[in-house]
């Protein structure tokens, strides 16, 4: 029997970040088709697709959705946190 | 877009006076960061509190429902937990690490009149938030520096 993948599997690439009041960008080492963020330390994480539209994540919790990019923008309001982000990759055929 | 899954926090140190300190010590290999980030990025101790020495720290408190604690120490203290409810500093910009020390903290959530004879009765502390930032001031009110301090500031999220 032929070991296939399902459709929505990729290859994972993680990362564990530190967000600061300065804007940093993360880079993926390819396109994504889903990226997975979950905020482990104590400040809310704002991040960014195109560094003009922001959305925040509160200390503990995470965000996951489908979406194709190459690198995402992150930064606190104040103080600092931890992010761990795992962008998933296509299965190269 | 799915926000969010319900909070939970591992680390939770808000704030941490510790001295003195235990060494930073590197993740094993192969093994998890559970740290996330050395200890002594954490703590604000900078060395022994003279009499009559306040230190003050900071923190967001909107993450959190509550703080809690505990206090160990050689010397009385005057410990402090603050709130404000400042959305913006005094020209109307938004609040920074570098504002949050000239806001008004007019909400008193706790202060521990702490005594090292009474430790069972004075060592912890609880509040509940009343305000969007926090300040926690440790003011040395004893009769020589300290010797040692182990005051730690926890976020709770429930």
């Amino acid at each position: 029997m032929s070991l296939t993948l399902p459709t929505d599997a990729g290859e994972p690439m993680s990362a564990i970040l530190v967000a600061t009041p300065e804007v940093r960008r993360h880079s993926f080492a390819s396109g994504t088709r889903q990226v997975s963020l979950r905020n482990t330390g104590t400040n809310t994480l704002w991040f960014s697709f195109d560094k003009k539209h922001w959305y925040d994540v509160a200390c503990g919790t995470s965000w996951d959705d489908r979406v194709s990019v190459r690198e995402v923008w992150y930064c606190t309001q104040v103080g600092k946190t931890q992010v761990a982000v795992i962008g998933l990759a296509l299965v190269g055929a | 877009m799915p926000f969010s899954h319900y909070p939970k926090t591992v680390g939770n140190i808000v704030l941490a006076w510790v001295h003195p300190s235990s060494p930073d010590v590197p993740p094993a290999d192969g093994m998890p960061d559970f740290l996330g980030l050395p200890f002594s990025e954490l703590n604000l101790a900078r060395g022994p509190l003279g009499p009559g020495t306040v230190a003050t720290g900071y923190h967001d408190a909107q993450p959190f429902t509550r703080f809690y604690g505990s206090i160990a120490c050689d010397q009385r203290l005057d410990v402090c937990l603050s709130f404000s409810n400042d959305e913006v500093d005094v020209l109307g910009r938004p609040v920074t690490d570098e504002s949050l020390p000239t806001l008004n903290y007019d909400a008193l959530g706790a202060r521990v009149l702490y005594d090292p004879t009474r430790q069972e009765q004075v060592g912890k502390f609880f509040t509940m938030i009343f305000g969007r930032w926090l300040r926690v001031e440790v003011k040395n009110v004893g009769e020589a520096e300290t010797a040692r301090v182990r005051l730690y500031v926890r976020g709770s999220v429930f």
